[in-house]
């Protein structure tokens, strides 16, 4: 769908790198900061909610309720959490870094909403909601968000506190083991896509069939990868609350520390986009959709494809929360893995598996058997994921030497 | 009657041994101190790789130090080279104000036993009116006994489902913890219904108890055993079999049989490296000769199993509790004890196992004062805590995170 534009304000900065830059293409114009202002406030009162309905999920799993007394259900809750943080004092440590103790909230969150500009909504008639769908986004949202971690470090760093130091060596040691598995998977998906671009992924898989059903083994590791990036439980490592309290956000008071969860839960949203995006096909709603035929008119192509153009946004979001919540699941359901386990895991088993991943793509893509493979791929996973859940089953009986001792009972003679 | 004290070793704390920056003198290697944080000092230095020493203070107010105990570790890296733990933060001089009623003092020691350990309550009192009415030569009715031997193994079952609560915290897992204190309600509740007093009952008195249970007392028992056996059931589903509790305790924090027993621990922490030692069985107390029930015991030693030896602790107790409610007789609950608890000069000692291990208290009355000449209580928590060191020195900081948490240790009974 064509984009109108209007006419820019701001040139582009032409000494930047190409990449960087290349949102920016073409400059600013009004819409664009319309875009960015209704973007911004959608993000911050997503966030809002989001973060109700973790509280809500949460207390359901841990049988408790949740949120109930602020508001219907305790929607408000959140909103009064955001005042009574901004109006607490905004403390400083003095051993801290001053200067980069309060910029760090910023590069934390800054990134996370950079990157919400390639998300491809879908279709709302008659828009198609992309702010920015410009070529390289694929690198875009490996690059951008990287800066993340270096706010974590900045805040570990200047914070002057130990603790906060640990979990900031934790963030880089987390951040380069994941950070390679998800890029070589994005690579797989660049080269299902034939592109770079989100757009052209979203384009591709309306075309043909989710990259979910081809990538089976990419889309967990992208899961995984995407849950490390944004330190959810089970990789919450760098902020362990049992071991280093906190981590980097240790010295963090009101509205700062604030800064860190709204940078947090924007980007479990973010990713969940990102997820639906580059493999659950977008805004479409069902994988084989085209190919159903209606009764009385057969198969409709054109049809299914106006039904997503017109409300696809809304299928988008239907799927990005559902992802959503099965990180959230994940928050409450599951201990924490350690540190040098999570090293294993991406170094020796993520880094491989996305590497032949990346082969096996590449070679498929090249001589056209694809569908049997994804099959197969399909296959092992659902196999492999199986296995796994019932790997531990009985495992005590078999491996631990647990065993129930029947001791003689002595009589005692005192209450004979 | 002379009591001598005996000279005791100076306990204040002595000049700390020569820390990194001498071993880095001695070595004659630079020492380079970090401006902002102090305490971390270069020890070794190469031709272009360094590695720091960085020494932390854990705790007293750390969130995963289960109270107020403190320890210092020196880390290199993730991993602790050296632990040094300090006590006493919660010093309340339990045992002296045992010692100093005026009126009635026997019964008021008891008070002040109940606020050492107050998660194993129960067992604690039983152990010191047993104490008592050897001393006395009486001894409770029989309803009283049975009742009192349902009530310890209740308040095993209540501070064995903290110890699930609190592991899964340390684990990083937030769920258990809901789960454990949803259990621990009902046992309130129906401690509340028996005793009239949630966590500190003072229930017991010597030579029987303080009122008769309520008349629906086995119905009310049965229904909390139901709970508890339901609640059980989950816990055990929950993270027993879950991949990444297993790798997080699985060989971590690992004791040998004869060092535990070197180091005089008790419990679960020394049935967990294999020595089938439990006092209910070894030197029986109370009607533990009459009921049937087995003793968990391990092989390795490691957090899982001591994790799994309070699980199964906690179904043989609602075995135990079973069988005595089926054996619980009527009668009188008080026998024809003095109301002026007075012993003769003398002193006894009685063992009982709570939660935690062999827990005993030795009385020594002069025969006139109402309340104890001396009150002594040995703690099964401090003597498990002795291990930490093994556990803990050379593992990463979340298994010393973990090692502590499986010894379970309640630093009120710490440092009393």
């Amino acid at each position: 769908m064509e984009q109108v534009r209007l006419p820019y304000l701001l040139p582009a900065p032409d000494w930047m790198p190409e990449f960087l830059i290349a949102p920016l293409v073409g400059g600013f114009s009004v819409a664009d900061f319309l875009g960015l202002f209704v973007l911004l406030n959608f993000i911050l009162g997503f966030v809002t909610f989001e973060i109700w309905l973790e509280r809500k999920i949460g207390g359901h799993i841990q049988l408790r309720r949740g949120p109930l007394h602020v508001g219907p259900h305790g929607l408000l809750q959140t909103p009064a959490d955001i005042i009574k943080l901004l109006i607490k004092e905004d403390l400083t440590p003095a051993a801290a870094d001053k200067r980069l103790f309060k910029m760090a909230p910023y590069l934390i969150f800054v990134p996370v909403f950079l990157t919400f500009l390639v998300i491809p909504w879908g279709g709302l008639w008659p828009f198609n909601l992309t702010l920015r769908p410009f070529d390289l986004s694929l690198i875009y949202i490996v690059a951008i968000p990287s800066i993340q971690a270096l706010g974590m470090v900045v805040a570990g760093w200047s914070s002057g506190n130990k603790y906060s130091l640990l979990g900031a060596a934790r963030v880089v040691a987390q951040f380069i083991s994941y950070e390679l598995p998800m890029v070589v998977t994005l690579l797989a998906v660049g080269i299902l896509a034939e592109s770079l671009s989100i757009a052209q992924a979203v384009e591709t898989q309306r075309a043909s069939t989710w990259f979910v059903l081809l990538q089976p083994i990419g889309f967990v590791i992208f899961f995984i990868t995407m849950m490390s990036e944004m330190h959810r439980t089970p990789f919450d490592i760098a902020v362990a609350e049992s071991e280093i309290v906190g981590g980097p956000f240790i010295e963090y008071s009101g509205m700062r520390w604030g800064m860190f969860f709204l940078a947090e839960f924007a980007a479990v949203f973010l990713n969940s986009c990102l997820a639906v995006a580059l493999f659950l096909g977008g805004p479409e709603l069902f994988p084989f959709a085209e190919r159903i035929p209606i009764p009385g008119i057969g198969a409709n192509t054109t049809l299914i494809r106006q039904i997503d153009d017109t409300i696809g946004v809304f299928f988008f979001f239907g799927k990005a929360m559902t992802l959503m919540i099965v990180v959230q699941w994940c928050r409450f359901a599951l201990p924490r893995i350690r540190i040098d386990q999570l090293m294993d895991l991406a170094w020796k088993i993520l880094l491989p598996a996305s590497f032949a991943n990346l082969i096996l793509t590449a070679i498929f893509s090249q001589f056209g058997f694809f569908p049997f493979a994804a099959g197969l791929a399909v296959v092992l996973v659902v196999i492999g994921i199986i296995a796994i859940s019932y790997r531990n089953r009985g495992t005590r009986e078999r491996e631990t030497g647990i065993r129930l001792v029947t001791l003689p009972r002595i009589p005692l003679e005192a209450h004979a | 009657m002379a009591i001598e004290t005996p000279i005791r070793p100076d306990m204040r704390p002595q000049p700390q041994p020569p820390g990194p920056e001498s071993a880095a003198a001695e070595r004659h290697l630079p020492v380079v101190g970090s401006p902002r944080v102090p305490g971390l000092t270069v020890v070794s230095q190469e031709q272009d790789l360094e590695t720091m020493e960085m020494t932390i203070n854990m705790g007293p107010q750390h969130p995963s130090t289960h109270g107020v105990f403190r320890m210092v570790l020196t880390l290199e890296g993730e991993r602790v080279k050296k632990l040094e733990p300090f006590v006493g933060y919660l010093h309340r001089g339990a045992e002296k104000l045992g010692e100093s009623g005026d009126v009635e003092g026997y019964r008021k020691a008891m008070i002040w036993l109940d606020r050492t350990d107050y998660l194993s309550v129960w067992a604690n009192e039983h152990a010191y009116v047993l104490a008592v009415e050897k001393l006395m030569g009486v001894q409770a009715p029989e309803r009283a006994e049975w009742i009192r031997l349902i009530m310890d193994e209740f308040g095993r079952i209540n501070s064995h489902s903290m110890f699930y609560g609190a592991f899964g915290a340390d684990a990083g897992a937030t769920t258990p913890f809901m789960y454990a204190f949803t259990l621990r309600e009902a046992l309130y509740q129906f401690f509340e219904s028996v005793g009239g007093q949630r966590m500190f009952p003072n229930y017991y008195r010597v030579g029987g108890l303080r009122e008769d249970v309520p008349v629906d007392f086995v119905e009310r028992a049965t229904r909390t055993l139901e709970t508890t056996r339901r609640s059980l059931d989950d816990f055990d589903r929950l993270i027993s079999d879950n991949e990444i509790f297993l790798a997080r305790t699985r060989g971590v924090a690992k004791l040998t049989a004869e060092r535990a027993i070197d180091l005089g621990c008790s419990g679960p922490v020394l049935r967990a490296t294999g020595v089938p030692i439990d006092v209910r069985r070894v030197e029986p107390y109370s009607f533990y000769d009459r009921v049937d029930f087995d003793i968990p015991v391990g092989t390795t030693g490691d957090c899982y199993e001591r994790y799994l030896i309070r699980l199964q602790e906690m179904y043989q107790s609602t075995r135990i509790i079973e069988q005595a409610l089926k054996q619980l007789p009527k009668g009188p609950i008080m026998g024809n004890t003095p109301k002026a608890v007075r012993p003769p000069k003398g002193d006894s000692y009685q063992r009982v196992e709570n939660a935690r291990g062999d827990f005993g208290v030795y009385i020594v009355s002069d025969g006139k004062s109402p309340a104890p000449y001396r009150v002594k209580y040995r703690s099964p928590c401090f003597s498990n805590l002795m291990a930490l060191n093994d556990l803990a020195v050379g593992a990463y900081i979340a298994d010393a995170v973990m090692g502590l948490g499986s010894i379970d240790i309640v630093l009120g009974e710490v440092d009393r």
